[in-house]
């Protein structure tokens, strides 16, 4: 879906890779982050 | 039977184990999916329409299928880094077979098959070889890529079946092609096999604690033979899939499915440590 909105947007396929990376690592951190706030509760 | 007054009751408890889940992780995807088609919609108007749905469903058929085989891996806590080099062999081999025997859709078997010996063959070395599953699927990756590049001699050929393509962009149900109703499948399927089959217990007690699941007797390294397999299988049926929507076999077959699927299997709630997450969130 990404690649599909990314594409209609006209966004360039390396500026893709940046974006695809960067959700990557978010979704990453912040499912650290909710992992560690449920064992601190 | 349930009694009247019990009704609301269990309503609320529904509501709560929604809400339960919805903390625990589920939240994640869903909150990632649900930005991502507002930003989208509002970004161009050719977003939300029947059309793109059709087109986004059929492109995230393949990564799909592919991550739901990649998944178990994953979940035990190994990973399989040459799942885009087996659908890349898998692909180049199903073509050649496609088109010089003409079997039509009877090539998926043999894909789903060729695929699940790929996988094997990581899982033997593996387990057997004691060596980290992603130095294996490492070197994996190259020698299967090597070989659908040589078989493929770096030009894409397409499949000569007239009608093949069907059994990926046809629509059995109008709206969604069959590729994605095929992942829709294999996804009812998955879930099956990993919430109510020893296999998928035994996958999140490996990857929860490998030496304790062996301690409680678990079979750890033929199941982790059996968890490569069943990604390669997998895998081989998103490779026919993915050649039957292309209507070819080429070079960069797969090429981008290594991040896209573990993007996906991450971002879907999966640790990378393993013994978290699945097919379907818990």
């Amino acid at each position: 879906m990404l690649d599909n909105g990314l594409n209609l947007m006209g966004v360039s396929q390396y500026s893709q890779m940046i974006v695809k990376g960067m959700v990557v690592i978010g979704a990453v951190l912040v499912s650290r982050e909710s992992a560690v706030a449920s064992v601190v509760k | 039977m349930i009694a009247q007054s019990d009704i609301p009751r269990l309503a609320l408890a529904s509501r709560r184990s929604i809400l339960t889940k919805l903390n625990n992780g589920l939240w994640l995807p869903v909150a990632v999916v649900l930005a991502l088609v507002v930003f989208f919609s509002l970004a161009t108007d050719s977003f939300a329409t029947l059309r793109n749905f059709t087109a986004i469903t059929g492109q995230a058929g393949t990564l799909l299928i592919v991550c739901l085989g990649t998944t178990f891996v994953v979940l035990m806590g190994s990973i399989d880094l040459s799942v885009g080099a087996i659908v890349l062999l898998v692909g180049a081999a199903s073509v050649i077979i496609l088109n010089a025997t003409g079997v039509g859709w009877l090539v998926l078997p043999v894909a789903a098959a060729l695929g699940a010996v790929l996988g094997l063959a990581n899982g033997l070395i593996y387990a057997f070889g004691r060596i980290p599953s992603f130095v294996v699927t490492l070197g994996s990756l190259s020698i299967f890529s090597g070989i659908a590049l040589q078989i493929l001699e770096g030009r894409a050929i397409q499949f000569t079946v007239p009608g093949f393509e069907e059994i990926a962009i046809g629509q059995l149900i109008p709206r969604l092609p069959n590729i994605a109703l095929c992942a829709l499948i294999a996804w009812a399927i998955v879930v099956f096999i990993a919430e109510r089959t020893r296999f998928g217990r035994f996958m999140y007690l490996i990857g929860g604690g490998e030496n304790v699941a062996r301690t409680a007797g678990v079979p750890v390294r033929r199941y982790k033979i059996y968890a490569f397999a069943l990604s390669g299988l997998l895998a081989g049926v998103g490779a026919i899939l993915a050649v039957a929507r292309l209507g070819a076999a080429g070079p960069s077959l797969g090429q981008d499915l290594l991040l896209n699927s573990l993007a996906a299997i991450v971002v879907g709630g999966t640790s990378l440590a393993g013994g978290v997450g699945g097919p379907q969130a818990r």
